[in-house]
């Protein structure tokens, strides 16, 4: 599944339009088979810039439009992706190399995210506030900041660029998308689906591909008020430092290094599926995958022997015959996790199964990788520290609560993490002192388009989803009604 | 009575009506008196109202809020805490005259008296952020603020058990939004409620926002609760009197506040010391006399022998006695028919084959006759009183219940569902239980008196603990009423 030449070559949409971006082309592999799907062009800062003031002049508008039109067109967007979602599925599958009901399963997230977001039309209520003196009202409404720059990652291309788009416009700011060179297919099949069975004002989305150069130059562009990005720890500190010359507003989502906890009375039937799946969903490529596993020393054993069992009877191929797990999204993804477990055993860590590419001639092509299960691994490893985003799981033992809190949080990251237990005593401790953004108790990955993704330290700043993601998109203002 | 003479007995203290701002007599001229239930002596005499004093207070209170109608919150916050300030320079005697008129042991009634400050405090912060919306509507010409606006006179009629706290409960955030209030409290325990007003008056709070009409005629209860001129009626008290209450201001705003019966479910693998603590705490505190006490105890086979019996222990413990002393855990309850209460539902219980494990009738040689042993009775059928009434006495009827299917079924078969409690180390268990009573809290491993100011109190729709929720802004929020403004500016 790919787009004909035509299709990618106008890549870049402004003001309700498709055009020739003049960028350097960009080929679009397909992980499971190394095969080249498509190339799409990387727009110049030039284009970005026509896309921003594409987006500018068409942003007071739209805030103009009252919310609940604002949210009728949301909810024709949700429409769209739901009517399209086996072909959206498809390019997703193709691109990223995810199993087939994993994509399907991100564009009913994808849905989510639009069809909540429009909910909220009769519901961004502002304030009235007592006033301190007589006759007075203090209402406080929240403005939309402006042009959004959304630059969107390669592991769930139409999940992310929804949960950035719902909450975006429905605030009133209009948006110009970059997505990840990598998996830029399924968005422009999207943009070109709203494009032609929408009629949302020219200018409201916007659409540049391209590489990290194109993202840089959303960034520097003066006209940018807000960048919303998802993606690797370092890019995203690399586009504060640019922003910070503008004091552009930043919201950023980045990696994790998930710690899972499982303590002594733990039910090792909830615990092992929980945390297969959450290591393995995606081939590890999520922000919130179980990339350390704590194990109270008493269950260490049954849960490690449990675990490699689970692991081994996993299923891997090619996304499209639904496996267990696909190939990792890239080359260069393959690279790094083949050298994250090299180093850990380099560093003294034993394989206990999996630790390379599968040998069978099915898999000569492709970016495929065994379920790896490493021990005797130490907390100061970079098994234990950097980011995997593999099928790689490391397992240490601990003595004490206190030790795995510690432990946990020792990391540069603090997205999400997990605590099995059935004693509340535990949980509930591990819960408010683990330094992380969101605990699953109990169970595996997988948040709720209205709760709140975000995470501590060098996992971002900002945060997603729910009402207070929501807000992010808005500017706070003031207005004094002297009356009296 | 103590029967110690007449050179025991302290003067008598006067006290009037308060209408508008001013202290005066019932205009029929009649006055009643209060005794101590901790001695049987008099120790107030008091104006009694009639209905023509209710009248005039309610005229009083509409005139004064209309007066204050546009005060800003933050000025009403200020008088709260002006009130708070008043409070605490008098806690002292406000604790021993609480204890001497309601009977509570004094270090009871010095958190009660710390508490009722604390309560006003709240009600100044959740004043000033009692916020309103800007709504967001289709008409591109529209813009739609709403605002919380106070909404006029209100009766607020309080019991005797907490007769420092509750009222606070009312007052406070009634006089932080601007409503007019007229006060009945219980006749019993009117001393410490014109010490309270007191408070308010001196605190600076304008005159007739907050009116007191003291005394025992049923008939004037009828004709404020029924009264035109009131918006609403906040009542504490008993499920009887509050339906009754609810059939008079019918149209009104009500915010009710009335009885519980538990239930507090012990689970097989409790932690059996902790319970018991807990349990015994939430059965004798105050005499038992709180709507969130011990009613029913449904313990699970495997503990129910070692919480009888821990009950049992700790009631033996407690030590009852005068309760101006120091060391006194448990005063007298606090009037005749609470004791009599006790003994019909003791003795209904063991016509039932219950079985009186300790306790069980009122303490020889005290200095009056309301002195109760804490009791604790087992082995009883559901239809026993004690298990369909609530007892309002330092009771704790434990009867056995095997699994969340005869626990629930228990817990339901009361019609009361104001305050649970579980106990229980599976704490998913407990949360499954939790989802399924009809109560308005649910307490997990602690007392189901566990109560702070700010949190939501009040009972299950469709059963007969009340209407509505009391604390934090809970309360503003009910005694306001939100006033959408539309306003277009097209053209």
């Amino acid at each position: 599944m790919t787009l004909t030449e035509a299709e990618t070559a106008e890549s870049f949409y402004l003001g309700g339009a498709w055009r020739r971006s003049t960028g350097d082309a960009i080929p679009v592999i397909n992980p499971a088979d190394e095969r080249v799907l498509a190339s799409v062009p990387s727009a110049t800062a030039d284009e970005v810039h026509q896309a921003l003031l594409a987006a500018k002049s068409a942003q007071r508008g739209w805030a103009r439009t009252p919310s609940v039109v604002r949210g009728g067109y949301l909810r024709a967007m949700a429409d769209v992706v739901s009517r399209h979602r086996d072909r959206l599925a498809e390019l997703i599958v193709s691109e990223v190399g995810k199993p087939a009901r994993q994509a399907a399963g991100e564009l009913d997230f994808a849905v989510g995210f639009l069809s909540y977001n429009a909910e909220w039309d009769r519901r961004l209520e502002g304030e009235t506030l007592p006033a301190d003196v007589p006759g007075e009202v203090i209402q406080l409404s929240h403005a939309p900041v402006g042009v959004v720059g959304a630059i969107c990652p390669w592991n769930f291309p139409l999940a992310v660029l929804c949960r950035k788009l719902g909450p975006a416009l429905i605030t009133g700011n209009t948006v110009v998308v970059k997505p990840s060179e990598i998996s830029p297919l399924s968005t422009i099949e999207l943009f070109r689906l709203f494009d032609a069975e929408l009629d949302l004002p020219p200018g409201v989305i916007n659409l540049v591909t391209g590489d990290g150069r194109t993202g840089q130059a959303i960034v520097e562009d003066p006209l940018t008020a807000m960048v919303t990005f998802t993606g690797h720890r370092d890019t995203g500190k690399a586009i504060m430092g640019i922003a910070a010359r503008n004091l552009t507003r930043v919201a950023l989502e980045l990696g994790g290094k998930a710690p899972a906890i499982i303590w002594r009375d733990a039910d090792l039937d909830v615990a092992v599926p929980a945390i297969v799946a959450a290591r393995h969903t995606n081939s590890g490529q999520v922000c919130t995958s179980a990339e350390r596993v704590f194990v109270h020393q008493d269950l260490y054993q049954p849960f490690v022997d449990a675990y490699v069992s689970a692991v081994q009877q996993l299923t891997i191929g090619p996304g499209a015959r639904d496996p267990d797990m696909g190939p990792l999204a890239s080359a260069q993804q393959l690279a790094k996790t083949a050298h994250a477990v090299d180093v850990a055993v380099s560093e003294g860590a034993q394989v206990l199964t999996g630790g390379a590419a599968p040998t069978e001639a099915a898999f000569s092509q492709g970016y495929w990788f065994t379920p790896t299960v490493v021990t005797d691994v130490r907390p100061e490893m970079v098994i234990m520290r950097e980011e995997t985003f593999g099928p790689v799981t490391p397992v240490l033992p601990v003595g004490s609560l206190e030790e795995a809190i510690d432990l946990a949080n020792d990391s540069r990251y603090g997205l999400s993490a997990y605590v099995f237990s059935r004693d509340y005593q535990s949980v509930m401790r591990a819960a408010e002192e683990l330094e992380f953004g969101e605990i699953y108790i109990n169970r595996t990955l997988g948040e709720s388009i209205h709760a709140h993704h975000a995470g501590y330290r060098e996992s971002g700043i900002g945060g997603e989803d729910g009402k207070w993601g929501l807000l992010r998109y808005t500017q706070v203002k003031t207005a004094y009604h002297h009356y009296g | 009575m103590n029967g110690d003479g007449a050179a025991a007995q302290p003067a008598l203290t006067q006290h009037d009506l308060l209408v508008g701002g001013r202290w005066q007599a019932a205009a029929a001229g009649h006055r009643y008196r209060v005794a101590s239930p901790a001695t049987g002596a008099d120790i107030a005499d008091l104006a009694a109202a009639e209905s023509a004093d209710v009248d005039r207070a309610v005229v009083a209170g509409q005139g004064a809020f209309e007066n204050y109608a546009s005060a800003t919150y933050f000025e009403r916050a200020r008088w709260c805490e002006n009130v708070a300030a008043e409070i605490d320079a008098r806690s002292d005697d406000l604790a021993r005259e609480l204890t001497t008129e309601q009977g509570k042991p004094l270090a009871e009634s010095r958190g009660e008296v710390t508490s009722a400050a604390a309560g006003f405090r709240l009600a100044a912060a959740e004043a000033r952020r009692l916020t309103g919306e800007t709504v967001p509507v289709a008409d591109p010409a529209k813009r739609v603020l709403t605002f919380r606006r106070p909404t006029g006179v209100w009766a607020v009629i309080t019991p005797w058990n907490f007769p420092f706290n509750i009222p606070i409960e009312y007052l406070g955030p009634a006089i932080a939004t601007g409503n007019a209030v007229v006060w009945k409290p219980a006749p019993s325990t009117s001393r410490i409620a014109v010490r309270l007003a007191e408070c308010i008056m001196a605190a600076g709070v304008p005159d007739g926002l907050v009116n007191l009409v003291t005394g025992p005629s049923v008939d004037m209860a009828r004709h404020l609760s029924s009264h035109p001129g009131l918006v609403g009626v906040c009542f504490t008290g008993s499920s009887s009197v509050g339906q009754q209450i609810a059939q008079l201001a019918a149209g009104k705003k009500l915010l009710l506040e009335l009885g519980g019966n538990g239930p507090v479910i012990v689970l097989k693998d409790a932690d059996l010391p902790r319970t018991v603590q807990a349990v015994a705490a939430a059965a004798f505190a105050n005499a038992g006399q709180s709507c969130a006490a011990a009613g029913r105890i449904l313990a699970e086979p495997g503990v129910h022998g070692g919480l009888v019996a821990g009950l049992a222990d700790a009631a033996n413990a407690i030590r009852v006695g005068p309760p101006l002393s120091d060391d006194v855990d448990m005063g007298p309850v606090h009037n005749e028919a609470t004791a009599q209460k006790m003994e019909q539902h003791i003795e209904d219980a063991l016509g039932r084959n219950g079985n009186l494990v300790a306790g069980g009738a009122r303490l020889p040689g005290m200095p009056s006759r309301l002195f109760f042993a804490p009791t604790v009775i087992e082995a009883l059928p559901g239809e026993a009183l004690v298990l369909r009434e609530e007892t309002f006495g330092p009771i704790a009827p434990v009867l056995a219940a095997d699994g969340d299917d005869a626990l629930l079924a228990a817990a339901r078969s009361s019609r009361l569902g104001l305050s649970a409690a579980i106990f229980t180390r599976d704490i998913p268990r407990a949360l499954r239980l939790a989802e399924r009573l009809a109560v308005g809290q649910v307490v997990i491993n602690d007392t189901s008196n566990y109560w702070e100011l700010h949190m939501p109190f009040g009972g299950w729709p469709g059963t007969d603990s009340g209407i509505g929720r009391l604390g934090g802004r809970h309360a503003l929020e009910a005694l306001t009423e939100i006033r959408s403004i539309a306003i277009d500016v097209a053209g």
